[in-house]
C-alpha cells in the first residue's frame, strides 16, 4: 500500500512540476518592450523572446533581398521607404497594396521553400515557431516571437530594428519622433470594455499587457482584463457568463471580409444566448486595423475615444446594436 | 503474376519520382541543376532530391511497420499509431515546445531527441505493463490508454502555453518534409534498412505466428514471447525515429498493408515485404507532390493530402472485398 502511494505521488508530483514550470511567471524586466526583444551591437542584430532567450543573431548589414515570412512587418519597411529589399513574403494576399515585384512565398499555414529558394534571399525575416521549418536553408534568419502583443509605443519601435537591415536609420528615428508625439492618454471616460473570444474550446480573455487593453486604456477606458499578462488567458465558462451579463461595452472584433452578415459572424463566434446590449464593433479586414497599429495607434486609439464619447461611428470602431 | 506486380510498381514509383524532380512551385532547368548544384537551379534540385529520398524511405517504412503491427497484433486496422508510440513521441515534442522551461534548459538536445526519448518512455511502459506473458490484447489496450493519458497532459499544457509553443506544436503536428536534410536522409536511410532486414529475417515467423493457434504449438513460447518483444521494440523505435524527423505520418501503415492484401489476395509477409515498400513509396510520393504545391499550386500539410489520398482509397477496396464476398 506504501508503496503504491508512493507510486502514485511520484507520477502527481511529476504532473504538478509539469503544469508549474509551464504556467511559471516569466522574468521581468526593467528593459521596455522594444530594448527587450532585440539588441544591435556593431556587428550583428540578435532577437530574443519574452523570456529572454536568444531567438536569432545575423550580421549587421543591409540586406536587399529579403523575404519576410512574418508579414505585419511590412508596414515598417514601407514607412521607411525600403519596401524594394523586401523580394517575397507570406500570405502577400493577406496584406493590402503590396507591390508587384514581391513574390508570393506560400499562402495558408504552409512555406514553399521551392520558391523561397528562387528568389535567392540573402535574408528572411520570420516567426519563431517557422524557424524549424527553414532549418534546411542556409540563408541567415532573422526569427521574431508575435510582435503583436506589444504595447502602441513598442510596436512603434520595432522599427528601429527594420532600419538597421535597410540602412535607414535616420529615417526611423524621423517616423518614431513624429508618431510618438501624437500618440496620448485620454482622460478618463469612467467606461469598461470587455473583449472575450470564443475558440470553440473556451472563453478568452486579454491580459492587461497586450495590445488591445493598452489602445482601450490609453482611449480613456478601462479594460476588463487579466492582470499582469501579456497573452489572452482562458478563462472559465461561468466567469464568462458573469463577466458578460455586466452591463459593459462589449468589444466584438469581426475578421470577415464582407460587410454583411455581422450579426451570423458574432453569434458563430460567441454562441450566446442573450447578446450583449453594448457592442463596440470593429472589423480588422476592412479598416486596415492590423497595418495601422503598427504605426500608426494613435489613430485607434483616438477613434475609439471619439467614438465612446460620441457614439458616432469613427474609421476604426462604432458602437452597434443587435436591433439596428 | 508476382514479377508484373512488382514492375508495375517500380514503373510507377519511377515515374513519380521523376515527376517529383521535374515538378514544383518554380521551374527548374534541370540539366543546368545537375551541371552546377550551387546554381539556385542546383539548390532546388538538391532540396526535390532530399525530398523524394525522404518520400520513399518515410513511404515504406510507415507501411512496413503497419504490416508488422498488424500481423503481431492479427488486428487489420491497428497501425503505427495503434502502439500509442506516436503519441510517446508527440507527447516529446509537446513537452519541448510547451513547457517553456525545458526548452530554455535542454535546447541543444534539439527536438527529435524529446520526440525519440517520449517514443521510447512509451514504448518500455507498454513492455513492462504487458509482463512476462506479453499479452498482446492487452499491449494494444495499454497502447490506448497511454495515447488518451498523453493527449491528456498536451491539452492541459496547451491550456497554459502561449500562441508561439501552440503554434510550433501544431505546425509539427501537421508532419512536412520541409525539415528534411542530407543527415536526416541517412538517418532515415539507417533505420529503414535495419528494420527490412529484421522484418525480412522475422518474416516466416510472423507468418507462422498469423497462422492460427494449432501453427502456434509448433513454436516454442519462449521463442514467441522474445519474438514479439524483439518485434515491437523495433517497431517502437523505428516509429519513435520517423515521427522525430518528419512528423507524425497518417495512414500509409494502415492504408498500404490493407490494400496490397486485398489486390493480391494473399497475406504472406514474404511476398508483402518487398511491394509494401515500393506501394508506401508510392503513395508518399504522390501525396509530397500534391502537398508541395507541384500539382495544383497550393502548398498543403502532408498528412492533410495522406488522409484525402487514403480515406477512399481504403473505402473502395473495402467495398469491393465485400461485394465480391456478396456475389
Amino acid at each position: 500500500m506504501f508503496k503504491w502511494i508512493k507510486y502514485q505521488s511520484y507520477w502527481l508530483g511529476m504532473f504538478l512540476f509539469l503544469i508549474t514550470t509551464s504556467c511559471k511567471e516569466k522574468s521581468t524586466s526593467s528593459l521596455s518592450y522594444d530594448e527587450k526583444l532585440f539588441d544591435v551591437s556593431s556587428e550583428s542584430i540578435s532577437t530574443f523572446n519574452k523570456s529572454g532567450v536568444q531567438l536569432s543573431k545575423i550580421e549587421k548589414k543591409e540586406y536587399k533581398r529579403i523575404i519576410l515570412l512574418a508579414n505585419p512587418f511590412f508596414v515598417y519597411f514601407k514607412a521607411l521607404d525600403a519596401q524594394f529589399n523586401v523580394v517575397g513574403m507570406f500570405n502577400k494576399s493577406r496584406v493590402t497594396n503590396v507591390p508587384k515585384h514581391i513574390n508570393t512565398v506560400g499562402e495558408g499555414a504552409q512555406i514553399d521553400l521551392e520558391r523561397i529558394i528562387r528568389l535567392n534571399p540573402d535574408l528572411i525575416i520570420c516567426n519563431s515557431y517557422q524557424l524549424e521549418e527553414l532549418q534546411s536553408l542556409e540563408v541567415p534568419k532573422l526569427a521574431y516571437d508575435e510582435y503583436l502583443e506589444a504595447n502602441p509605443i513598442g510596436r512603434l519601435k520595432l522599427i528601429k530594428m527594420i532600419a538597421q537591415l535597410t540602412n535607414s536609420h535616420l529615417k526611423a528615428a524621423e517616423v518614431i519622433e513624429k508618431r510618438s508625439a501624437l500618440y496620448q492618454n485620454h482622460e478618463s471616460l469612467n467606461k469598461s470594455i470587455l473583449k472575450l473570444d470564443n475558440f470553440g474550446n473556451g472563453w478568452y480573455q486579454p491580459g492587461c499587457e497586450t495590445y488591445i487593453s493598452k489602445v482601450i486604456e490609453m482611449a480613456g477606458a478601462q479594460p476588463l482584463c487579466i492582470e499582469r499578462s501579456e497573452k489572452s488567458e482562458k478563462i472559465a465558462h461561468e466567469t464568462a457568463l458573469y463577466e458578460l451579463s455586466k452591463n459593459n461595452y462589449f468589444l466584438f472584433m469581426d475578421w470577415g471580409k464582407r460587410k454583411r452578415g455581422w450579426k451570423k459572424r458574432f453569434n458563430n463566434s460567441l454562441k450566446l444566448d442573450s447578446n450583449p446590449k453594448k457592442i463596440i464593433y470593429c472589423n480588422t479586414a476592412q479598416t486596415n486595423y492590423f497595418e495601422e497599429s503598427a504605426l500608426n495607434s494613435h489613430l485607434l486609439i483616438n477613434d475609439l475615444n471619439t467614438v465612446l464619447k460620441t457614439e458616432k461611428k469613427g474609421r476604426f470602431f462604432e458602437i452597434r446594436t443587435f436591433e439596428n | 503474376m508476382k514479377t508484373n506486380r512488382v514492375i508495375i510498381l517500380v514503373a510507377l514509383l519511377v515515374a513519380l519520382i521523376v515527376l517529383e524532380l521535374v515538378l514544383g512551385t518554380v521551374d527548374v532547368d534541370i540539366i543546368k541543376g545537375i551541371l552546377d548544384f550551387n546554381s539556385l537551379d542546383g539548390t532546388i534540385l538538391e532540396s526535390r532530391i532530399i525530398r523524394v529520398v525522404t518520400s520513399v524511405f518515410v513511404g515504406a517504412s510507415c507501411g512496413l511497420i503497419g504490416l508488422g503491427i498488424q500481423t503481431l497484433f492479427k488486428n487489420p486496422l491497428a497501425g503505427p499509431t495503434t502502439l500509442g508510440i506516436n503519441s510517446g513521441a508527440s507527447l516529446g515534442v509537446g513537452l519541448f515546445y510547451l513547457i517553456p522551461s525545458l526548452s530554455l534548459h535542454f535546447e541543444w538536445f534539439g527536438l527529435g531527441f524529446f520526440a525519440i526519448l517520449g517514443a521510447l518512455t512509451f514504448l518500455f511502459l507498454l513492455i513492462l505493463a504487458a509482463g512476462k506473458s506479453l499479452n498482446l490484447t492487452f499491449v494494444l489496450i495499454i497502447g490506448l490508454l497511454l495515447s488518451y493519458a498523453s493527449y491528456a497532459v498536451l491539452e492541459v499544457l496547451l491550456q497554459f502555453s502561449d500562441s508561439v509553443a501552440i503554434k510550433s506544436y501544431v505546425f509539427w503536428g501537421m508532419g512536412s518534409f520541409n525539415r528534411s536534410s542530407i543527415s536526416s536522409v541517412l538517418i532515415l536511410a539507417t533505420i529503414s534498412f535495419s528494420g527490412l532486414l529484421v522484418m525480412r529475417k522475422y518474416a516466416t515467423w510472423l507468418n507462422i505466428y498469423s497462422l492460427g493457434d494449432n501453427e502456434l504449438k509448433l513454436l516454442t513460447q519462449k521463442s514467441i514471447t522474445f519474438n514479439k518483444r524483439l518485434l515491437l521494440v523495433v517497431f517502437g523505435i523505428w516509429i519513435g525515429v520517423i515521427t522525430s524527423l518528419v512528423g507524425p505520418i497518417a495512414f500509409v501503415g494502415v492504408v498500404v498493408p490493407n490494400v496490397l492484401k486485398i489486390l493480391i489476395k494473399s497475406s504472406n509477409i514474404n511476398t508483402l515485404l518487398p511491394l509494401t515498400c515500393l506501394f508506401g513509396a508510392i503513395i508518399v510520393l504522390l501525396a509530397d507532390l500534391i502537398a508541395r504545391g507541384a500539382i495544383g499550386g497550393f502548398v498543403l500539410p502532408i498528412n492533410a493530402v495522406l488522409s484525402v489520398l487514403g480515406v477512399p482509397i481504403i473505402i473502395y477496396f473495402l467495398v469491393k472485398r465485400i461485394s465480391g464476398v456478396r456475389s
